[in-house]
């Protein structure tokens, strides 16, 4: 039985919507994990949107203040079938600014990890994750361009699941790079996320790059399915601790029956600049739109020259936000763009090629961060370039758009630690297919239940 | 990238910085480009511009008309005068 | 000594779509301002490009005409910059994988324009000045347009009318209303560098700021003034180029790839056959001995006179056909072939055609035939009217419109064409003229 079945089998008292609502509230002030949250009548199943995912006539902001007030007048293709399908919308969560960021700081509130408040949650998809990690019975609507439903799920102990590239429509999705965004599922478990994903994969006329995975997924081999690659480079990069505890994990999986392989995978590392590049180049120009006059925050001083009208405006825009608009401009510049963004996507190429020749023969396995959880104030000191650096597992997958799931494996002090599986093109229910075979294996740990009976 | 660089580029975007972020984010800025740089060394060969990582689908829209159902809610999240939405002076 | 001029054009068309490019609203409407709006052409956050087919066909039929090499393969590409007239700060346009590249349009005496590229983007909105302030209206915004941009091969005034005449009726006989503001950025370069006049509107402004570019340009390098490369924009009121403000030139349009579509292939598409309505007048008036000036003022825009004048001019003189043509439009009338033929049967027996005449055929009655023309009678009608009003020949001065009440007269006194009493008239009057002479 997944959680939605166990939910509508459940005997529920008369006042279990409020005292759900009330509990999460009080939680939610400390946590932030929900920028607004919906007064569910708690008949149906809930379910949360990341904020940069259109919910219609409900602020929806991207976690910028740019976009304050702004109500879109169309729900998000995922939304919409998500609602078609009776569940609840309970609320938008909170996220970094546009997604730009790994630990979910860049936004006003900050979000807190459930397993310790001094802790990042991680990001971008900062409160999907928390709002997972304490909810019983909640699936989160998330989103991932360079890691960010892997990053937060492996900080905050859940499962996050990144589908192939085109799986799951972006209409709705507030862009940052979209030849990188995927819509993606955070839940308790993959028998949650493989019913929720029938319902919100599949074509759909308002994305032109929405395709049916199905039509186009090739049958693996059973070797390919009990075959797991370890990137050697990898090791180059992680905390000792990391090390450790994933060494146990991988014991476990031989245990298991899986095949375990190590492998050369020497462009590893270049995947990161070759990712920022092209997410840069093209945030710089979905972010273009924000000149204050048409939604969202408005800048009064129509008398103001155009241009300056404009500048005045954009200055609503984060720190992070503003370099990676300055960077993404600059790459692509008519003198420097062969250089830059013409390169990177040659890189992509290459890499997309290079990974497909392993994940023809098996998955590709890693923990999902190279680091522990770090404090929050740990976080913040963190330079541009080092903040870039720690994406350096989640990019590969992300840049190339294969699928990937994190799963929690082990407890370090008590906060949780994620591995990351990756699998071919279209292989996106083989992903699921392992996490529930683990999940049979290995219990997850939470530290509360709201909404439990 | 020298001050004119920077201040342009700036224009460009639409983007200003304050006095007390500028010097900072700049120096931001050239650390990433000179990391960018180092995608250079890479070996591409003959390989072409890869602008998606699968290959799309050719989508087309038959060309019948669909009004938009909630014209209302989307004008209403600008300021409107007599229909137009109001912008900046041109 | 006047240098060669060098003119290239980048021409704008609308596209006639039902829909936009990019949605499915409405892409014509003469509505209230922003009624046939939506997510997409206004660029709301998370909206996302549909590619209109229809476009894709039109432009692929344009491209035919023209002779150009069509692409296997379409894509799209982003054209960053800020006005408030622009949604999404970006236009989606095509600069690598247009519709096709290349081709041309022949002009008289063997001279070629050729087409450097031609391809599909989406139209900005409509924006008014308001004195602190502008109002928007987004109906026009993701209209789909068609740009063809040719090569500096147009070389003076005389050629550019003419281009602009053949590509208009190329335009017209394919479906696209040419009536509609045609805008073009106008490229003139004497033996200097290039100046770009943009944004132009009409045939009319077009010719005037090529003239007046002309004369600058060639003033400026009399007085030994070097000619920049420069933008330009055009002033209707003041009929005058004038330069740009510099900081739209600094603009840096920062093209990627539009991610949000993929590749397109026109390959299957099917084209409308292209109808080249000069050449087709040549033909014609060779082969029957006609006017080709007469018959192509007929059928560059007139696919129905077109069509009648291919059926009839074998049988009938291409005079007839024309003023048979041309009584139909004055009279606001159409007649089917059949009926057509029984007023060009009319019009070669030299009657008289008036609006009755035409009711008579739309009915279908007999037409009275009037008695047959007697030439001496027409003749002497016209020397006397000639002798009564001396005034007539002191107003001549060559200008023969001064005698168009005379021919009116006579033909509705005698119900004879006033054609054939022109052409009398024009025989007789030097022979009076001369003969006044004493």
């Amino acid at each position: 039985m997944n959680s939605i079945e166990e939910f509508y089998s459940l005997d529920k008292k008369p006042d279990y919507a409020e005292a759900f609502l009330e509990d999460l509230s009080e939680l939610n002030s400390r946590l932030n994990a929900f920028l607004n949250i919906s007064k569910i009548s708690g008949q149906n199943y809930p379910f949360s949107v990341k904020d940069n995912i259109c919910v219609k006539n409900v602020e929806t902001t991207a976690s910028s203040k740019i976009l304050r007030a702004y109500l879109p007048p169309f729900n998000a293709t995922v939304v919409e079938r998500m609602l078609s399908k009776n569940f609840d919308f309970l609320g938008k969560t909170n996220m970094d600014e546009f997604g730009f960021g790994t630990f979910g700081l860049n936004s006003d509130r900050v979000p807190r990890n459930p397993f310790n408040e001094d802790y990042v949650a991680g990001g971008s998809s900062s409160g999907a994750a928390i709002a997972t990690a304490v909810l019983k019975y909640h699936i989160a609507i998330a989103e991932s361009t360079g890691g960010s439903i892997s990053a937060p799920s492996a900080f905050c102990g859940v499962v996050g699941f990144t589908p192939t590239y085109g799986a799951v429509s972006r209409h709705g999705l507030i862009d940052y790079a979209n030849s990188l965004d995927k819509i993606g599922l955070m839940s308790r478990s993959a028998k949650d996320i493989r019913h929720v994903f029938d319902i919100i994969k599949g074509p759909d006329n308002y994305d032109s790059t929405c395709i049916d995975i199905g039509k186009r997924k090739i049958p693996e081999s059973e070797t390919q399915k009990n075959t797991i690659f370890l990137i050697n480079q990898i090791n180059g990069f992680l905390d000792e601790d990391v090390k450790s505890h994933f060494s146990g994990l991988v014991s476990k999986l031989e245990n298991m029956g899986f095949a375990i392989k190590t492998i050369d995978f020497s462009l590893l590392d270049k995947a990161i600049p070759t990712y920022y590049i092209i997410s840069m180049a093209e945030a710089s120009t979905n972010l273009a739109r924000y000149t204050g006059f048409k939604y969202g925050s408005k800048n009064n001083e129509f008398s103001h020259d155009y241009n300056s009208f404009f500048t005045e405006s954009r200055s609503n825009f984060g720190t992070e936000a503003k370099r990676r608009i300055i960077l993404g401009t600059f790459v692509r510049g008519a003198s420097v763009k062969s250089r830059y963004y013409g390169k990177a996507l040659k890189v992509r190429g290459l890499l997309i090629s290079k990974m497909k020749e392993i994940l023809k023969q098996g998955f590709i396995l890693s923990p999902t961060m190279p680091i522990l959880t770090p404090k929050i104030e740990d976080a913040n000191s963190l330079t541009p370039m080092q903040n870039y650096g720690l994406d350096i597992l989640t990019i590969p997958p992300n840049l190339s758009g294969f699928p990937h799931v994190s799963f929690p494996y082990d407890y370090d002090k008590g906060l949780p630690m994620g591995a990351q599986l990756i699998s071919d093109h279209f292989n996106d229910y083989s992903l699921l297919d392992f996490v529930e075979n683990w999940e049979n294996a290995f219990e997850y740990k939470f530290k509360y239940n709201l909404g439990s009976v | 990238m020298n001050e004119q660089e920077f201040e342009r580029l700036l224009r460009i975007c639409r983007i200003k910085l304050q006095d007390a972020e500028r010097e900072k984010i700049k120096k931001d800025i050239e650390s990433v480009l000179d990391y960018f740089d180092t995608i250079q060394q890479i070996d591409t060969g003959n390989i072409a511009e890869q602008y998606h990582p699968i290959p799309i689908d050719q989508r087309l829209r038959q060309d019948s008309e669909s009004a938009f159902e909630d014209v209302d809610l989307l004008l209403a999240n600008s300021r409107t005068h007599r229909f137009y939405v109001v912008g900046p002076k041109i | 000594m006047m240098q060669a001029i060098k003119i290239g054009l980048e021409i704008h068309v609308a596209i006639p779509t039902k829909t936009k490019l990019f949605c499915a609203c409405a892409a014509y409407n003469e509505q209230e301002p922003n009624m046939s709006v939506c997510p997409i052409c206004m660029g709301f956050p998370g909206s996302k490009p549909m590619l209109n087919a229809k476009a894709l066909e039109i432009a692929k039929s344009v491209a035919n005409a023209l002779h150009s090499d069509m692409a296997k393969t379409v894509s799209f590409e982003r054209k960053v910059y800020f006005y408030p007239d622009l949604p999404k700060s970006f236009q989606i346009t095509q600069l690598s994988n247009p519709v096709s590249k290349g081709g041309f349009i022949e002009l008289q005496g063997q001279n070629k324009v050729r087409i450097r590229r031609i391809q599909i983007e989406e139209d900005p909105a409509k924006i008014l000045r308001e004195e602190d302030y502008s109002l928007i209206d987004f109906n026009r915004s993701g209209r789909p347009l068609l740009e063809i941009v040719t090569e500096p091969d147009i070389s003076g005034i005389e050629d550019l009318k003419e281009f602009m005449g053949e590509m208009k009726s190329i335009l017209y006989y394919l479906g696209i209303d040419i009536n509609a503001e045609l805008k073009a950025d106008v490229n003139i370069s004497g033996q200097g560098e290039r100046v770009e006049v943009k944004n132009v509107t009409g045939m009319k402004n077009m010719i005037n700021a090529a003239l007046f570019e002309i004369k600058r340009q060639e003033a400026a390098r009399n007085s030994g003034t070097a000619i920049s490369k420069e933008t330009r924009s055009y002033d209707e009121a003041k009929m005058a180029t004038m330069p740009m403000r510099e900081k739209e030139s600094d603009e840096e349009y920062g093209i990627i790839y539009e991610p949000d579509l993929g590749e397109y292939s026109i390959e299957s598409i099917p084209v409308l056959e292209p109808v080249y309505a000069s050449r087709i007048a040549k033909e014609l008036a060779a082969k029957h001995s006609a006017s080709e000036k007469l018959i192509m003022e007929q059928i560059m825009f007139d696919k129905n006179a077109l069509q009648l004048i291919n059926k009839f001019a074998g049988m009938y003189k291409i005079n007839t056909v024309v003023s048979a043509i041309e009584a139909l439009k004055k009279y606001n009338k159409v007649l089917d072939n059949a009926k057509f033929e029984s007023l060009l049967m009319a019009i070669s027996k030299n009657m008289f055609v008036s609006g009755k005449t035409i009711e008579a055929i739309e009915q279908g009655k007999a037409i009275e035939a009037g008695p047959e023309i007697d030439e001496s009678l027409i003749d002497s009608a016209i020397n006397s009217m000639l002798s009564e009003n001396k005034g007539l020949l002191r107003d001549y001065g060559g200008n023969p419109k001064v005698f168009n009440f005379v021919i009116g007269q006579i033909a509705k006194k005698y119900n004879a064409s006033p054609r054939y009493i022109s052409t009398r008239l024009n025989i007789l009057l030097p022979k009076f003229v001369a003969g006044k002479e004493d």
